[in-house]
């Protein structure tokens, strides 16, 4: 080989090796987007290898089909299509679903019916759901009453074996939307760890998981948000391989009379926690961020006291409260 | 002699294309050196059917069957050699891998939370002194946006500026309008100096609310929070379409080297109005509120003391609105 030749070898490897060196060099891309009503941020790290609009397109697809399933402001998805069905038809439950509502029925019984997956009825009743119906006085209580029988979760009937459901009650109408965004945290952080990555956060709604470290090789920090006037800074939660989802009234409310009335209702009693009530919200810290969603949601209804006896039953979880009041008072539980 | 002309223009036009397609690679989006770039390569195509008519009879030699001297390659040697590049402009154009990560090392898909892209629904258009925004629904245009600046800047740059609409909770919706300058990176030239400068110092109210867009919030960081699940989304078409959606129009406007007593360069300004779909009206002007000076760039909060600022209150002659508010009327009662 004469030297021209030679060179242009030498040539061609050097600059295939500064490329391969440049492809392994670590990144942060950083995803954001609307899904399920709100908005969702992803952060990962990753180095030039990684085929990233194939990891976007996953993530995509899989919030298409979470939302065609569990949706019930679609009129379309699987759940609204069950509300709709006609009672002791058993129906084939997809995968997302099945998987949403197992948990979902675990921290039902935990919570002694703090937390139902089945109480639409209510949501729909007070004005919170797809279907805005206006509510300008407090529903009867006859019809609250009702509601609550009809949305009992002993009128859901599971079958294990086909994996299939039907409903015994025609007022039976499923509602998952309090876990779901913690289900779809955590099936993105599914294909994130297929693709070997390490480092991550994904938020969506307020619900977050981390994996790893943040950009500046530290742990990562979540912030929680506190009500307008709280005189003190903002708590912090370092979080480790976790997740923490927060329930709280936020902007979500009603009012009639002088009572405002927040979107959570305590499917117990049929009627909404207040917002005149000193809990502002509850952050459940966990491995998985649909626990962390459902057992936020179930603390939120059960208060300060209810929920440390909830948490016993779940000792690798963590949970903390914002008052309204104005001492310091976020409190600690399992830790 | 014309040969040597077009052989050495070659030559140039070539490694000017080759040095402007990789600069474009690693740099933010310039319009000059795109332009440089796009203008290099219709002369080079020129100059190659020059030379190829100039080189023609030895193209022919080359693939003909009459020469025997000419080292001619086999029809299956130029079958494979076309089908190799065809498969990779194939690769190039659908981003499969390897073309993908080839890509993804450039300046554009490594700084994508930093690029700013207006929605394909929204037109704008500048000339003179105007700067007129439009926004579709589905249906048909719905928003429109007219600025009037006080003066024509002609040849010297005009102020920058940001028009976003936010929720009636405080969260941006869409920037609607946002200056070329400062759409490609988070840093640009800004002042006497040209000084590298954050977008948080040029337009610090606007780079706080962009913030949940981008991921990043004006200091570079992830910025994590966990709370109430916040209901929104990312575009105004869904205000635009509904009648329970009300929501605030803003602009953010700064002007470089603007010094005055007070102030080493005046901050930037804010005007704003709210629209509310069960308003009669169908016209809005918006109003000067507020500036971003002192802890604006920390805090993203508004300053709505104007008495220390001077010209930077007018470079602006008017911001008038228009909505469609009555052919959402007609849409609701249909």
């Amino acid at each position: 080989m004469n030297l021209g030749r030679w060179m242009g070898v030498v040539i061609a490897l050097v600059v295939a090796s500064i490329v391969l060196a440049y492809l392994s060099l670590k990144r942060w891309t950083h995803l954001t987007g609307s899904t399920m009503g709100t908005t969702y941020q992803i952060h990962f790290e990753h180095n030039g290898y990684v085929g990233l609009s194939g990891l976007e397109r996953d993530i995509e697809v899989l919030l298409q089909s979470i939302n065609q399933e569990l949706s019930t402001w679609n009129k379309d998805s699987w759940i609204s299509e069950f509300n709709n069905s006609a009672v002791g038809v058993e129906v084939a439950v997809p995968d997302h679903v099945w998987k949403v509502l197992q948990c979902s029925l675990v921290i039902a019984e935990a919570s002694g019916g703090a937390f139902n997956p089945a109480s639409l009825g209510l949501t729909e009743l007070w004005g919170f759901g797809a279907q805005k119906i206006e509510v300008r006085d407090l529903p009867s209580l006859a019809t609250i009453q009702e509601t609550v029988r009809q949305s009992d979760i002993g009128n859901l009937s599971l079958n294990e074996a086909n994996q299939s459901l039907k409903k015994l009650s025609s007022g039976l109408q499923m509602d998952t939307s309090a876990l779901t965004k913690g289900y779809a945290v955590d099936q993105i952080a599914a294909i994130l760890e297929r693709s070997d990555l390490q480092n991550f956060s994904i938020e969506i709604g307020g619900e977050v998981r981390v994996s790893g470290k943040d950009p500046n090789d530290r742990a990562w920090e979540v912030r929680l948000q506190v009500p307008v006037g709280y005189p003190h800074s903002a708590p912090v939660v370092v979080l480790d391989q976790q997740s923490i989802a927060t329930s709280g009234g936020g902007q979500n409310y009603i009012q009639i009379e002088d009572a405002l009335y927040t979107h959570i209702i305590d499917p117990r009693t049929g009627y909404p926690i207040t917002r005149d009530q000193s809990l502002f919200s509850v952050s459940v810290i966990s491995p998985a961020c649909m626990i962390s969603d459902a057992l936020a949601t179930a603390c939120f209804v059960l208060g300060v006291e209810g929920s440390e006896v909830l948490m016993r039953e779940f000792p690798n979880c963590e949970v903390r409260f914002i008052l309204h009041e104005r001492t310091p008072s976020h409190l600690v539980r399992n830790r | 002699m014309i040969s040597k002309i077009v052989n050495y223009s070659l030559l140039l036009n070539f490694l000017v294309l080759a040095i402007t397609g990789t600069t474009r690679f690693f740099v933010p989006f310039s319009l000059s050196l795109s332009r440089l770039h796009i203008l290099t390569g219709f002369c080079l195509a020129i100059l190659v059917a020059l030379h190829l008519k100039g080189k023609g009879r030895y193209y022919l030699k080359i693939i003909s069957q009459k020469s025997e001297k000419a080292k001619k390659p086999s029809s299956g040697f130029l079958l494979g050699l076309t089908a190799a590049w065809l498969l990779f402009w194939v690769v190039a154009w659908k981003g499969w891998p390897v073309a993908e990560q080839l890509i993804n090392l450039g300046y554009e898909a490594r700084n994508r939370a930093h690029i700013f892209r207006p929605s394909p629904d929204v037109a704008r258009r500048s000339e003179g002194a105007i700067i007129e925004v439009a926004k579709r629904t589905e249906e048909d245009t719905r928003l429109w946006i007219d600025l009037e600046w006080t003066e024509d800047f002609g040849d010297s740059e005009p102020p920058v500026i940001a028009i976003w609409a936010e929720s009636k909770n405080g969260t941006l919706i869409e920037t609607v309008f946002l200056s070329e300058e400062l759409s490609f990176a988070d840093e640009v030239p800004w002042g006497i100096n040209e000084t590298n400068t954050r977008r948080k110092y040029i337009l610090p109210i606007w780079r706080h609310r962009y913030s949940i867009v981008s991921g990043i919030n004006p200091d570079g960081e992830i910025d994590l929070t966990s709370g109430a699940t916040p209901k929104h989304e990312f575009t105004l078409s869904t205000n635009l379409q509904s009648k329970d959606e009300p929501f605030t129009l803003y602009a953010e406007i700064n002007r470089s080297a603007d010094p005055n007593e007070v102030w080493e360069d005046q901050p930037s300004v804010i005007y704003a109005v709210r629209l509310n779909p069960t308003d009669i009206q169908s016209y809005y002007l918006l109003k000067l509120i507020g500036h971003a000076g002192g802890d604006s760039t920390t805090d993203g909060m508004l300053n709505y003391d104007l008495s220390s600022l001077t010209s930077s209150k007018k470079l602006v002659e008017r911001i008038l609105v228009k909505v469609d508010w009555l052919a959402l009327e007609k849409e609701v009662e249909e």
